[in-house]
């Protein structure tokens, strides 16, 4: 009687330990973990203050060496090197009179900013606005950077800053990752496909990103089919969608997530809302980070 | 017997739609659908009993729920718009769901969830009719005041909270089955069972009741008790419905039109027909929203109103239809 008590609790205890739930395999990549990589020229700014309204441009101009020329910036530079320059959009619109106070010689726009009527405004008082292209994918990284270092003319700055930004060579891996746009309490569940902006990160550090592979759009939103289709080993997600959705339990249960290795395995790695497709001089630094973070959790 | 036959059609396109509808879908399955009976392991029975199933069978008995809380709504209010959406239950469930979501007491899909669904929408409905002037269309209007109030409540608490699962407006109110799965199916339901057991036993006194409060007193119905007891019943059919997968539209409205065109005005019998005809609609609406424009899924109250209004539209026409109206 006694010996079958003990195999009962050591049948229980083992089945606590060894039960059929996997245990979480999640990394979290923050923006304390990266440093913004800021460069010295020597070089004189034309402009001495600027306001940078385009997304991720404030960034650009601190890692040019710049940050104390900015008198303002965009809600999406939120890295905390900036944490000093006031942000002078509301809720993503721009801030008239706030941005005219700061009496910049020079305002960086991108396709993004609006309204309009407040550009308008600006243009109106005299002061140069100019607009400069919108980051997306790895590749155009440079190219903003050559806009703005072009604009406030220094040339060297920006010679050592695509030196500084010029990324490491990834192995291939055979581990298939899906990036995943939640916001739970906006019932907003998108799988990321062709120009996600996830796909040339994960495909610059060597992963199949097998969202893009299938998807033609950049923005689905998620199907359980869909996503049982596409198999993914390990799933990518941003810090606070994954909160959004309750943590790993949620994330289990969103349709189609469980039926899939990435699901069943609970691995995932997520990173820091403004810093996955910031598409800045931090997301070089990143790659690393993301493709060790991503490699480990798809071996545990 | 024309209409045994009816009946018995309309459960074989359910069969029908059934079958379909697990086999058809974004994975092109493999194996035959009868293979992978009892089978949990795989892509394809993963798809088919993980993913496609809780969806058909939910479609089927919401469905069904919906076209019976249409006929009690419009047979105990003696109105035939008076479907759920109407009358405050669905913005009373939806509100009921928001709050204990919202405040962080419950999450969704959760029994206390659909408990509190249960509750805000037989109190709205409660509200609405003690509210309600007692001639012409006030009883109408009064409900899509509460209605808009309590929309309006669950907004608000959407705006305010972060918490996981709170969903958006446009959940709430376009409806989607795809956030149902196996778990949330075993909590809701019991509770609609219960709704349809209720509804059965209130349909044979509003076939009396629908004479007016005077004749139905006479004949032994007691109106106030029965109206109790059929908000009791659409609160456990509406409820549960809407704590899963949101508003669903025109279902409640246009089903119990359907069903009388068929089978005639009798509670009894067309209680039974528009769980068919509603299980049958919702099937197919599921079937249309997530395979017609691959890969994206419609919503389906989005499909329901693109279907059902234009079916009204034509029912309204037609001379045959039978309308129940007594003030």
């Amino acid at each position: 009687m006694k010996r079958s008590v003990k195999l009962l609790i050591l049948g229980t205890a083992l089945s606590i330990v060894f039960g059929a739930s996997a245990q979480a395999s999640g990394i979290n990549i923050g923006p304390e973990q990266l440093k913004l990589p800021v460069v010295k020229s020597g070089e004189v700014s034309k402009y001495q203050k600027i306001v940078a309204l385009a997304d991720g441009s404030a960034e650009i101009i601190a890692a040019l060496g710049y940050k104390s020329n900015l008198v303002g910036r965009d809600i999406a530079s939120t890295m905390p090197e900036l944490a000093n320059v006031p942000i002078d959009t509301n809720a993503h619109q721009v801030a008239v009179e706030r941005v005219l106070s700061q009496h910049p010689d020079l305002i960086f726009i991108d396709a993004n900013t609006s309204p309009t009527s407040a550009l308008d405004v600006l243009a109106k008082s005299g002061i140069k606005i100019l607009k400069i292209p919108s980051a997306f994918s790895l590749a155009s990284v440079v190219l903003k950077e050559r806009a703005i270092a072009s604009a406030l003319v220094v040339p060297k700055a920006e010679k050592l800053l695509e030196v500084k930004m010029s990324s490491s060579v990834f192995p291939k891996s055979k581990t298939k990752v899906a990036f995943l746009y939640l916001r739970g309490n906006a019932s907003i569940y998108l799988v990321g496909g062709k120009g996600s902006g996830a796909d040339s990160i994960l495909s610059k550090i060597g992963f199949t990103d097998v969202g893009a592979n299938l998807l033609k759009t950049p923005f689905t939103a998620l199907s359980a089919e869909e996503l049982i289709k596409l198999q993914p080993d390990v799933l990518l997600l941003m810090t606070k969608g994954l909160q959004s959705v309750g943590g790993v339990s949620g994330l289990v249960a969103l349709p189609g997530i469980a039926q899939t290795p990435a699901g069943k395995n609970k691995r995932y790695v997520t990173v820091d809302d403004s810093l996955l497709l910031s598409f800045g001089p931090r997301t070089i630094s990143m790659l690393p980070l993301l493709q060790q973070a991503i490699a480990k959790v798809a071996g545990s | 017997m024309k209409k045994l036959a009816l009946y018995l059609s309309l459960l074989a396109v359910i069969v029908l739609l059934f079958i379909a509808s697990l086999r058809i879908g974004i994975i092109h399955l493999q194996t035959p659908l009868w293979d992978l009976i009892g089978k949990h392991d795989g892509i394809d029975a993963t798809t088919v009993w993980d993913v496609r199933f809780p969806r058909v069978f939910g479609a089927a008995l919401l469905g069904a729920a919906l076209g019976v809380a249409g006929v009690i709504a419009q047979g105990i209010f003696r109105n035939p718009l008076a479907e759920p959406t109407l009358i405050g239950l669905t913005s009373g469930a939806t509100l009921g769901s928001i709050a204990v979501i919202a405040t962080g007491a419950a999450a969704f899909g959760s029994r206390t969830n659909v408990e509190s669904a249960v509750l805000f929408a037989g109190l709205a409905a409660l509200l609405v009719q003690l509210l309600a002037p007692n001639k012409g269309l006030g009883f109408l209007i009064t409900g899509i005041a509460i209605s808009a109030i309590l929309t309006a409540l669950a907004g608000v608490m959407i705006s305010i909270s972060a918490k996981p699962g709170v969903q958006s407006l446009s959940f709430w109110n376009f409806g989607s089955l795809a956030m149902l799965n196996n778990q949330t199916l075993k909590i809701i339901a019991p509770f609609i069972e219960l709704g349809f057991i209720s509804a059965f036993m209130v349909s044979r006194k509003l076939d009396i009741y629908s004479l007016g409060e005077n004749s139905s007193h006479y004949m032994g119905v007691k109106p106030k008790q029965i109206r109790l007891w059929a908000i009791i019943s659409l609160a456990l059919l509406i409820g549960p419905a809407v704590s899963a997968v949101g508003a669903i539209a025109f279902l409640g409205l246009l089903v119990p039109h359907i069903v009388r065109l068929l089978v005639g005005p009798s509670h009894r019998r067309a209680l039974s027909f528009s769980a068919l005809i509603g299980a049958i609609i919702l099937m197919l609406a599921d079937l249309a929203s997530r395979t017609l424009f691959q890969p994206h899924e419609i919503p389906l109250g989005l499909l329901t109103s693109l279907i059902g209004a234009p079916a009204l539209i034509i029912l309204l026409r037609l001379r045959s239809a039978q309308w129940v109206s007594h003030d």
